[in-house]
This record gives structure tokens, C-alpha cells and sequence, in this order.
């Protein structure tokens, strides 16, 4: 008899708590490429907060967004910190979980973050403020959704036209041989696949016209994959750029360096025997977090591949 | 298999166990990306002439089986000895900690820099024999408290305590040092990938050492399975015999896991196997224990290879999933309930 | 008794305070103006935003969540008969896991309503598989102990092949629920975890005598009138029902139910029907303590509250082996 007396008030009070239907929307009313469209945000916002230090962050500053809060805790790109810490941005702390009370004493009017990271807490960040989740796969259009929902459209397409207009003029000149791009790790290789669902600076690649191996393309969703030595024969591409990582120091990284080249599978790659394999950096090809990280991109593939010996 | 007549058969039987094991390692060494055939196999080893394929043999398929077999062989000896030190039929590295506590000693010393990356094998071991002989105390202790002394129930629940802490521990420790989650990821759930002839070579000692001891000794160990009472009646110290046995589980369990990770169940399903075969003599228990133990790790990861081609299958993974029915059956039907 | 009448006064009293402390401490500075602020009704929407919003549910969560383990490990200590178990035992945490991981790893979006479900769902499959495997003319502790293992290991080789080769982003946030938080702690979600539990604790409350019982051992325990398998299933279904709707809520929170009884016993004795209430007073008191801590301790990051217990259990277990070195053997 209690228990079901209990159990009728839970219920009550759960209906009782249910928010009344949502009244006209006084900004501008996204509907497209975020979760739990349509999200009304303000026209003109003047307080964002971004939830996290990837594409928000990057494109957001590029945009000049005025942003007042980001997680820096775990920002792993130096140049980026430094240039929100320039902006006067405060640090929300970890990605995964940034401090909700920091977002509230920033007194945002708008939040904006990621649909992977942050669709299971996005109930919390929409009692501060009205929260974006920008859910698209390609970085470009991560920009265009941004601006649009910012009002910022005129400076995103002219920063795209530079970058597209540059991307023209290189694809002219790429040379038309196989290049292949591997990461190096203390567990082994990552080779970021070109392909629909590529990692930004591989589409980047791949918008130039560089041509990558047959182990290196592929036509589903495959983000990458994890050749042991055995397999790195088949990255026979002409010219090796490779990125070392050894984890989020970078002292370690010249020492796995020094390792990795003295194998002998290594030193039978054809791109090695024949003196063209360049360690790129790893800032630029495993960090992307806007339109400069693509041309960032775009000089390596000038210096190494357009304008090589 | 009783009597002395059934010696020479138990004998014949680890021969031709031995020769299994070996044309398995063999069959193991050509697996992989690229079939390579025995003879292929075979001329690597023994008429090197530094062509692609004896390369592969060499430096990526012969130490990844060397290690397998060493592992799988340390692990099923270290095994046989707790069951026989403890008179328990569940000791085993895995299930009382030990496995749990050389792990995280070896992240934990990862993460404070105090070693260099997984290539270090000799740092690593001493890390591995500390976390190992630690652990194992501690669940020993904490198993033997209260009435009736460290019975089954006590000494499994003691030990999934402390395993389940060390593991949070180990877990927490890459939550906030990512750098070393990611040198480390595979290796928490036991995996040989990228093991180097360097790394088997500076663990081959301790654990050639911990075999030989338990082989040389493995009459009274039979003694000492028998229980404190009959073997202290048969003149043996109880404390000489319980400290030299876990000298001899720290040597094997610490180096398996500096090599391997933990690896679980090859602890606890080989000795078992081999008692179900040859009955409950030690002095074929830890022979048979030993080959088996390699054959069994050597096994698993072959098949993890040949599922998964082109990644690396933890074989951890592939023993829990092999070893954790046997220890079902065992549990359900052939376990006194106390 | 007086010293123990003592401490249980002191551990009441406590609650309150630390429920206090929970409003007044964190990452922004809420003074004591402030508070009264908001008793009087002229607190800012910033003041009533941090405390009313995501600080009180967020400790009345730690509360709730942390009694529910409490009880939870009581009950298990007692059909395992032995202080050294807790409702993982069961492979309730690895069974809960493997549910959530596939959830995260197959659903994007969609997947966060889904994960508490998925939860529950894993705990409550796997206790029922434990149960039913165990199973053999009845049951015994150790072989359910053991079955537990033994599934819980292929249910945690499964969350590892997950981990090992599932898209970075996923392994991230799996890794985070596994942690187990009340970061996400709201009015909404305290209701349902309340609710849930309403049922499942009335019925602990009232099955303090089978509890008692079974402490005798399954012979005498059957001489005086129970029922001991049944009981045994029963009492197992209780523990999986209130530690699943936690894990359901919070995610793997893990060392409470081995600790809160312990501490509880030492206040007030093995007697079951003043063990449990003790024993959910210390549960909720150490989660909200944990959760406390983790919140402030490296602000703005927060270390999950599952991880700050992890870090307890060692010295608690310590302390543990060191009081009772001179137990009878």
C-alpha cells in the first residue's frame, strides 16, 4: 500500500515536472546537421561557450567568434592555446566533462560542442543556455553550420574561397604517383585512409589530388587502420611522409623515431630506398582544428610533393 | 593412469606432447599476413640468408611464438605450484591477483617514468616481480583472516578484491596519463604483438629458472600438496616450502607478465588439465603443466591472428574467451560445494 | 555501546553537514551570504542556477546512489556469507558494462537515452545467468562466487575487444561511464533512481530476518525455517534490482558495498535490521565525500567519483587487514 502510494507520487511529480510546449523562437531556429533539431539560438549571440578544443574552438576563433569559455585543460595544440588564451578565454577544464559551474558563472547565450562528445550530458548544458551539437562528418561543412548559426557566413566563404582557390592551383601541379602518409606509435602504425569518412587533413589531401596507395583508399566508412610491420610493404607509395607520435610529450617522439628507421622492414619501403621519406609534423597532421590547419597542410604537400626533388 | 607401469606411458606422452607443441609453434611462426610454408620456416631458422620472408620469421613471428610458449609455460607452472602450495584447486595467478598486481606495477611505473617504453624488458621485470609478490601477500593475508584460515571462498574473494582494486587503480592511472594509455592499451589485457627477440632474450632466465626449480623440485611438491598436516608428519617445513613456493610463482607469474601482460586462466586450466590426464602426481603434473601451457598460449594467439588478420587480436582476450567455459564447467560440476 | 552510540550520532549528524559543505564548496565561491541569500529568496539566477541545479541534486544523487550501495553490499556480504564480497561479485559491474559499451559503440546520438536501460539490462542478464549456472540442487556460495568470475571475465573479454577496437571517440566515452559519475546528476534523473529503488529497498527493510538467517549457514539457517535457496535467489534478485538502477544511473561506482557494511558493522553490530539503515547512511555519506572530492580537487577537471573510491580502497583495505590481525583463526 505505501509502496504503491509512493510510486503514484514519483509519477505525479514526474508529470508535474514536464516543461510546458516551447514558445515562439525569438533568434534564429537551426534545424539542420545538430541533435535535437530545431534549436532556437540568439541572433546575434555576445557570450559563447565551446565545449570542446577541436573545431569549435579553432573555427570559432577564426571566425571571431566572440568566445568567453573552452575546455584548455585539455587543448593539445600549443599554438591554439596560446591564441585562446590571447582572446581572453577562460578554461572550463577536461572535454569530457567541463566544469558546469564555470559555464554558468561565464553567463553564456549561447553553448556550442560536439554530438559525439557531449549527447549524453546535453540536458545539463541546456538549463545554462541554448546548446548546439553540430553533427556532420566533413570539417567544411562543421564551418558553413557554424557560421550560419553565428551569423558569420561572409567571413566563412571568403576564408573557403582562399582555401579552395589554393586547392585548385595545387591539384594542377600534384605530380601523379602514390604517396603514402603513416603515423607512428609506441603500439605500431595508424594509417589514416583516404576515403568518404577520412580524417580532416586526409581530405585534405585527397581535395589536392594526391593519389595514396591501394591499402590506403577505400570507398566505406573506414577511418583508419593498424598495419603491423608485415603490412607496411604495401604502403609502396613513391613518396613516405610520416608522422611520430609517442603520446602527448613530444620528447619521447625522436627516440621512437631512431627505433622505427633502423628496422629492416623499414628500410625496405621503395619510398625509403630511394631517399623520399620526410617526417612531417605532427601538430599539423594530427591536430586539425580549422581553416589554417589546412593550409598548414597544403604547404607540406608543396614542400614534399609538388616541389620535391 | 596409476602404478609404476604407467610411468613409461606418461613418459611417451609428454614426448609426444613436446613434438605437438613444437610442430604447433612452427605451424604458428608461418601464420600470419603472409603464409609461410615449414620449410620456409625452418630454413630461417637454421640457414638464414636475409630475404624478406626469413626477416619476417626472425624478428616478428619467432619471437611472438617464443614469448607465447615462455608465458603460457611460466603461467601454467606458476599455477601448478600455488594449487599445490595452498592445496587449493583455484589458485592461480590470475584469480589471486598476482597477474592484477605485476600489471599495475609495471603501468604505474610507466606513468611515473620511472622505466622507458615496453622495449625496456629488463625494467620492467623487477617492476613485475614487485607488484607480483606484493599482491600476492596481500591476498594471502587478507584471505587468511577470520576462522578456518584461508579456505577456497576466502582466498577467491580476497582475491577478486584485490584484483578488481588493482585493476580501478590500473584503469584510473590511464584515465589521467594518456600518454602511457596509449603505449600500454593492448598490453592490459595481455597481448605478445610487437614482442622483439631483445625482450625474450632479457626474460628467458628468470623464467628457464623458475622452471628448472619447480621441475628439480617436484617431488615435494607433491609432498607439500598433500596439506600441512601429512607433510609435516613427512618432515617438511611448512614455512621453507610455502616461502620457496612463492619465490618460484613470483619469478614465473612477474616475467609472464613483463612479457605478455595478464593473462589469465593458463594458470588455472593447464594444472587441471594435466591433473585430469596423469592424475595427481607432481612430478608429471609440472612437466605436462609446462609444455601444455605453452602449446595452449601458442594456440590462442595463432587463432587470434587467423580470425583477425590484419589486427591484432589480444590473445588475452581469446584465453578469457577459451578459459573462462573450462573454468565454468569446472566451477559447476566438479567443484565440492563448502 | 555508548562510544558506538556516540559514533552513530556523529555519522547522522554528519549528513546535513556534508550536504552543506556539498552547496557551499566547489569550483565557483558560494559564500555564506550567498546561501542565506537564497533561503530569503533574493539570491541571483547564477547563485540558484549553481546550487539549486547542479549542485543540490548532484549531492542528493551521491546520497541516494551511495545508500543504494550500501545496502546492496550488505545484502551480499550476507548471502556470500563472507565480508570480503560486494554486489560486482555477481558479475553485475562486468555484465552492466559490456551492455553500456555496446550501446555506445552502436548508437551515436540516440545512445545516451539508452545507456541507463542498457545498463540495467546487462546487470539484471548477467546476475540471472550467474544464478541459473550456479544452479545445481540448489546453490553454494563459493559456486556462485566462482560462476560469477568466470562470467564476469568473458563479459570483461568482451569489453575489452570492444576497447580495443572501437573508434577512439566511443572508447573515450565508454571509459568515462565505466569511471562512474554523478556529473550528469539532475531532478529528473534522481526521481527515476529514487523511484526505482523505492520497491527493492521497502523489501530489503522487510527481509532483515532472512538476512540474519542466512549468517547461521544453509543447515541451520533450513532447521529454522527457511528457505535457503529461495531465499538465496530472492535476496540476489533484491541486490541486483537496487545495484543495477545505480549503474543505471551512475555508471560502475565500485568499493562502496564492500566498505559501507564493514564501517557499519563496527557502529552498530551484525544485526541486520540496524546493519542495513547503518549501512546506507555510510554508503551515502562516503559517495558524497567521494564526489565532493572529485569535483574540487583538480577544478575545473572533474575526477570521477568511481575513480576517487578506487583510490580509498587500498587504505581502507589496509585498515582493514590491520584491525583484524589478531581475529580469531
Amino acid at each position: 500500500m505505501k509502496t504503491a502510494l509512493c510510486l503514484i507520487i514519483s509519477a505525479l511529480a514526474m508529470l508535474l515536472s514536464l516543461t510546458p510546449a516551447a514558445a515562439q523562437c525569438q533568434g534564429r531556429a537551426i534545424s539542420e546537421h545538430v541533435l535535437g533539431a530545431p534549436v532556437c539560438v540568439p541572433t546575434a549571440p555576445s557570450r559563447i561557450v565551446v565545449l570542446d578544443p577541436f573545431y569549435n574552438l579553432g573555427m570559432g576563433l577564426e571566425l571571431g567568434l566572440p568566445i568567453v569559455g573552452a575546455p584548455l585543460m585539455t587543448a593539445q595544440d600549443a599554438d591554439l592555446r596560446t591564441a585562446a588564451e590571447k582572446a581572453s578565454v577562460t578554461d572550463i577544464g577536461d572535454a569530457r566533462q567541463p566544469s558546469l559551474e564555470r559555464i554558468v558563472a561565464l553567463k553564456p547565450d549561447l553553448i556550442i560542442g560536439d554530438a559525439t562528445l557531449h549527447a549524453q550530458v546535453r540536458g545539463m548544458f541546456e538549463k545554462i543556455a541554448p546548446t548546439v551539437l553540430i553533427d556532420v562528418r566533413n570539417w567544411k561543412d562543421h564551418l558553413q553550420v557554424l557560421a550560419d548559426m553565428t551569423g558569420r557566413k561572409d567571413t566563412a566563404a571568403e576564408l573557403l574561397a582562399g582555401y579552395e582557390a589554393r586547392v585548385a592551383a595545387i591539384r594542377a601541379r600534384v605530380p601523379h604517383f602514390p604517396v603514402s602518409v603513416l603515423r607512428i606509435t609506441p603500439t605500431g602504425f595508424h594509417v589514416y585512409v583516404s576515403g568518404p569518412a577520412s580524417y580532416a587533413p586526409y581530405a585534405v589531401l585527397r581535395e589536392a589530388g594526391v593519389q595514396r596507395t591501394a591499402y590506403e583508399t577505400v570507398t566505406d566508412d573506414t577511418g583508419f587502420k593498424r598495419p603491423g610491420w608485415e603490412e607496411i610493404g604495401l604502403l609502396d607509395g613513391k613518396t613516405l611522409l610520416y608522422v611520430v607520435v609517442s603520446g602527448y610529450d613530444q620528447v619521447p617522439d625522436d627516440a621512437l623515431e631512431a627505433a622505427t628507421i633502423k628496422n629492416p622492414f623499414w628500410q625496405m619501403l621503395p619510398a625509403v630506398q630511394a631517399g623520399r621519406a620526410y617526417r612531417v609534423d605532427r601538430g599539423t597532421w594530427m591536430g586539425f582544428y580549422g581553416v589554417a590547419s589546412a593550409h598548414r597542410v597544403l604547404d607540406d604537400v608543396e614542400r614534399y610533393i609538388v616541389n620535391a626533388p | 593412469m596409476t602404478g609404476r607401469h604407467a610411468d613409461p606411458l606418461r613418459a611417451l606422452g609428454l614426448a609426444i606432447l613436446f613434438c605437438v607443441c613444437i610442430l604447433v609453434a612452427a605451424l604458428a611462426i608461418g601464420a600470419g599476413t603472409s603464409r609461410l610454408s615449414l620449410v620456409t620456416v625452418c630454413e630461417a631458422i637454421f640457414a638464414f640468408d636475409g630475404s624478406r620472408d626469413h626477416l619476417v620469421v626472425t624478428m616478428l613471428r619467432l619471437p611472438r611464438v617464443l614469448a607465447g610458449a615462455m608465458a603460457g609455460a611460466a603461467l601454467a607452472v606458476a599455477g601448478a605450484v600455488m594449487q599445490a602450495a595452498t592445496g587449493n584447486p583455484l589458485a592461480s595467478p590470475g584469480l589471486l591477483g598476482i597477474n592484477a598486481g605485476g600489471a599495475f606495477a609495471v603501468v604505474a611505473a610507466m606513468a611515473l617514468q620511472m622505466t622507458g617504453s615496453m622495449g625496456d624488458g629488463n625494467g620492467l621485470i623487477w617492476y613485475a616481480f614487485g607488484g607480483a609478490a606484493i599482491a600476492g601477500f596481500a591476498v594471502h593475508a587478507l584471505g587468511s583472516l577470520g576462522p578456518g584460515g584461508p579456505t577456497s571462498l576466502k582466498l577467491v574473494l580476497a582475491g577478486a578484491v584485490v584484483g578488481t582494486f588493482l585493476t580501478s587503480l590500473t584503469a584510473a592511472t590511464l584515465i589521467v596519463d594518456q600518454a602511457t594509455l596509449e603505449a600500454v592499451r593492448l598490453w592490459t589485457v595481455g597481448s605478445l604483438s610487437g614482442r622483439t627477440m631483445g625482450q625474450v632474450v632479457a626474460v628467458a632466465p628468470y623464467i628457464a629458472t623458475g622452471l628448472a626449480a619447480a621441475l628439480v623440485l617436484r617431488r615435494q611438491f607433491t609432498t607439500l600438496s598433500l596439506g600441512p598436516n601429512i607433510s609435516g608428519a613427512l618432515g617438511q617445513s611448512a614455512l621453507l616450502w610455502r616461502t620457496i613456493s612463492v619465490v618460484i610463482v613470483v619469478l614465473l607469474a612477474g616475467s609472464a607478465v613483463a612479457l605478455a601482460g595478464p593473462v589469465g586462466f593458463v594458470g588455472l586450466v593447464m594444472p587441471h588439465i594435466a591433473r585430469l590426464t596423469v592424475g595427481a602426481d607432481y612430478r608429471w603434473i609440472v612437466p605436462y603443466s609446462a609444455i601444455g601451457g605453452a602449446l595452449l598460449l601458442v594456440t590462442a594467439d595463432m587463432i587470434g591472428r587467423g580470425l583477425f588478420a590484419n589486427q591484432d587480436f589480444p590473445v588475452g582476450v581469446t584465453m578469457a574467451l577459451i578459459g573462462a567455459p573450462f573454468f565454468l564447467w569446472l566451477a559447476r560440476y566438479r567443484l565440492r560445494s563448502s | 555501546m555508548t562510544s558506538h552510540r556516540l559514533i552513530l550520532s556523529a555519522a547522522i549528524m554528519s549528513v546535513p553537514a556534508l550536504l552543506l559543505a556539498s552547496l557551499a564548496l566547489g569550483d565557483q565561491t558560494v559564500s555564506r551570504a550567498d546561501l542565506e541569500s537564497l533561503v530569503d529568496g533574493s539570491a541571483t539566477g547564477q547563485i540558484r542556477m549553481i546550487v539549486l541545479d547542479l549542485r543540490l541534486p548532484r549531492a542528493l544523487m551521491a546520497l541516494t546512489a551511495g545508500m543504494a550501495l550500501g545496502i546492496a553490499g550488505a545484502i551480499a556480504q550476507a548471502v556470500m556469507r563472507n565480508p570480503l564480497a560486494e554486489p560486482g561479485i555477481l558479475g553485475i559491474n562486468a555484465g552492466a558494462a559490456l551492455a553500456g559499451g555496446l550501446v555506445i559503440v552502436s548508437f551515436k546520438g540516440a545512445g545516451a537515452a539508452l545507456l541507463p536501460v542498457a545498463g540495467f539490462a546487462g546487470a539484471t542478464v548477467m546476475a540471472a545467468a550467474v544464478f541459473a549456472l550456479s544452479w545445481r540442487n540448489g546453490t553454494s556460495s563459493l559456486r556462485i562466487v566462482l560462476i560469477g568470475i568466470a562470467l564476469g571475465s568473458l563479459a570483461g573479454a568482451g569489453s575489452s575487444f570492444l576497447i580495443a577496437f572501437a573508434d577512439v571517440a566511443d572508447v573515450q566515452r565508454l571509459m568515462i561511464w565505466l569511471s562512474g559519475s554523478v556529473y550528469a546528476a539532475s531532478w529528473e534523473t534522481l526521481r527515476l533512481l529514487a523511484a526505482w529503488l523505492v520497491v527493492p529497498v521497502v523489501l530489503a527493510c522487510l527481509a532483515v530476518r532472512q538476512l540474519d538467517l542466512m549468517r547461521f549457514g544453509d543447515d541451520v539457517a533450513a532447521s529454522l525455517g527457511q528457505r535457503v535457496n529461495l531465499g538465496r535467489a530472492f535476496l540476489i534478485l533484491l541486490c541486483t534490482a537496487i545495484s543495477g538502477a545505480t549503474v543505471a544511473a551512475c555508471g560502475l561506482i565500485g568499493f562502496i558495498g564492500l566498505i559501507a557494511p564493514h564501517v557499519a558493522r563496527r557502529m552498530v553490530g551484525a544485526g541486520h535490521a540496524r546493519l542495513i539503515p547503518a549501512s546506507a547512511l555510510v554508503g551515502g555519506l562516503l559517495l558524497m565525500a567521494a564526489d565532493l572530492i572529485g569535483r574540487t580537487v583538480i577544478a575545473p577537471a572533474q575526477l570521477p567519483a568511481g575513480i576517487v573510491t578506487a583510490l580509498i580502497g587500498a587504505p581502507f583495505l589496509g585498515y582493514l587487514l590491520w584491525g583484524r590481525r589478531h581475529a580469531a583463526q
